[in-house]
């Protein structure tokens, strides 16, 4: 029994090592999943929004480096617009969703995680600090995000790409509004 | 009262230099002479022939020439370069190697996982599938757009293109085509010419080498390493530094020899047999 027990132990421990989020690419939550639960069990079809000009000098100045693609698409609904968007932590791309209402952070969800530490952004006692969080005139948000000891790169990439989130969905808001 | 200046003559230096326990001395000084010199002659030569085409190095352009030899690199600590999964589009190349996606040799974006497909089907823009990703390029290597899994009708398996030009992708659950901005996904059954992996023609692989080797090991900085010593590592500059001690012991050894022999027949000592008897 003692042996049996032991070996459970160990296989609990690898299945435990294996699942860990510090190795390889964890998804916390699908992308078709948070679009389902942002939008109900029918998500609207997605719209493209091409990052040229001052856009994208403002999300270069936002991410401190390229913007990379040049169309980001979205999806929106009722004056809400949702995102999935990707920015490096320390040395991999950290896949973010995140839902615009009207301005401001509805919400944000750590959908897959890569890097070996910081997975604690994940978590809804960081997550809803951004909740209401809108851009001021220097677009920087209106309120300070605490950080996590031992996951400041990741709090870092999380804030940029609610920044850019925000920067986009206004983009979004004034071109509806200009039509 | 006058000082009286010996001054030896010709005759009487050569007898004192004549003298059983001097001829021993110069003649083991002249055979250690010999023995370093030829030891340390290809040290001399590589240092010459080395020194002097550093000396040159920008006008022969060995600063712009890259070593390619992969036992070289291996050496100096480059990573072996994968070979690339490469598909043919048209005239392009779209290749995968080192977790890099490359338009020929430019690079469009990091992935770690390998494309199953390339194609150019919505004008001059490629669409380059992975299982859980669809990546438009545009031709000059700029990455258009990056379609995660919630943009796509399932996990990508093959992407091809009809005789009409229209993309499809085979998933598990059929085969889909999709408008030109990939908006809506439609069931699709037709004729599909399926893109396949081809092997990269030797120039692009090297291209490739090079473009993830950075600028990679150049001839110059080879030659500056065989210079001081350093391509054998840390010991090696201590090497030449102790062949240039002995470059130092063969100059005085050579002109103290030439000093106290000069005006007389050289002695070339045999390794057997009187000396004496040779002169």
């Amino acid at each position: 029994m003692d042996s049996m027990g032991s070996k459970m132990q160990l296989a609990a421990l690898a299945l435990a090592i294996v699942s860990s989020p510090g190795l390889g690419a964890e998804v916390y939550l699908a992308p078709e999943k948070f679009l389902a639960e942002s939008f109900g069990a029918s998500p609207p079809k997605p719209s493209i929004l091409w990052i040229a000009g001052d856009t994208r000098d403002a999300v270069e100045r936002i991410l401190g480096h390229s913007a990379g693609a040049l169309r980001v698409r979205y999806w929106s609904q009722e004056g809400r617009t949702a995102w999935i968007l990707e920015e490096t932590g320390k040395t991999e791309p950290i896949t973010t969703g995140i839902v615009v209402d009207r301005g401001a952070i509805a919400r944000i969800s750590v959908l897959v995680y890569r890097e070996s530490r910081g997975w604690e952004v994940r978590y809804p006692f960081f997550t809803d600090q951004f909740k209401g969080a809108t851009l001021n005139a220097m677009r920087e948000l209106d309120r300070n995000i605490d950080g996590i000891s031992g996951a400041t790169l990741s709090v870092r990439a999380l804030t940029r790409l609610a920044r850019v989130a925000l920067l986009l969905d206004a983009k979004v808001r004034e071109a509806k509004s200009s039509r | 009262m006058n000082d009286v200046h010996f001054t030896p003559t010709k005759e009487q230096k050569n007898a004192r230099l004549d003298t059983p326990g001097s001829r021993n001395g110069m003649l083991g000084l002249i055979v250690w002479h010999r023995r370093l010199g030829l030891v340390t002659a290809v040290i001399v030569l590589l240092l010459a022939v080395t020194g002097v085409l550093l000396n040159h190095a920008n006008r022969f352009g060995l600063d712009q020439v890259q070593v390619t030899a992969n036992w070289l690199l291996r050496w100096y600590g480059f990573p072996p370069v994968e070979k690339p999964l490469s598909y043919r589009v048209g005239d392009y190349w779209v290749s995968w190697t080192g977790s890099r996606l490359y338009l020929e040799d430019k690079p469009v974006m990091r992935t770690n996982t390998a494309p199953v497909g390339a194609v150019a089907a919505t004008g001059e823009m490629l669409s380059v599938a992975f299982p859980d990703m669809l990546v438009v390029v545009g031709p000059n290597s700029d990455l258009v757009e990056r379609m995660g899994a919630e943009s796509l009708p399932g996990k990508l398996e093959r992407i091809g293109i009809t005789d009409r030009g229209m993309l499809v992708v085979a998933t598990a659950q059929g085969f889909f085509t999709a408008d030109a901005n990939f908006i809506a996904w439609q069931p699709a059954s037709m004729q599909v010419k399926w893109s396949r992996s081809e092997e990269a023609p030797p120039a692009l692989f090297e291209r490739l080498s090079t473009a993830q080797r950075g600028r990679g090991l150049s001839v110059e900085r080879l030659l500056q390493d065989l210079h001081s010593g350093r391509i054998v590592g840390s010991w090696g500059p201590w090497f030449m530094d102790a062949a240039a001690v002995v470059f130092v012991i063969l100059a005085i050894t050579g002109i103290n020899y030439w000093w106290t022999r000069r005006g007389r027949m050289p002695v070339f000592p045999k390794p057997n047999g009187d000396r004496r008897k040779d002169e």
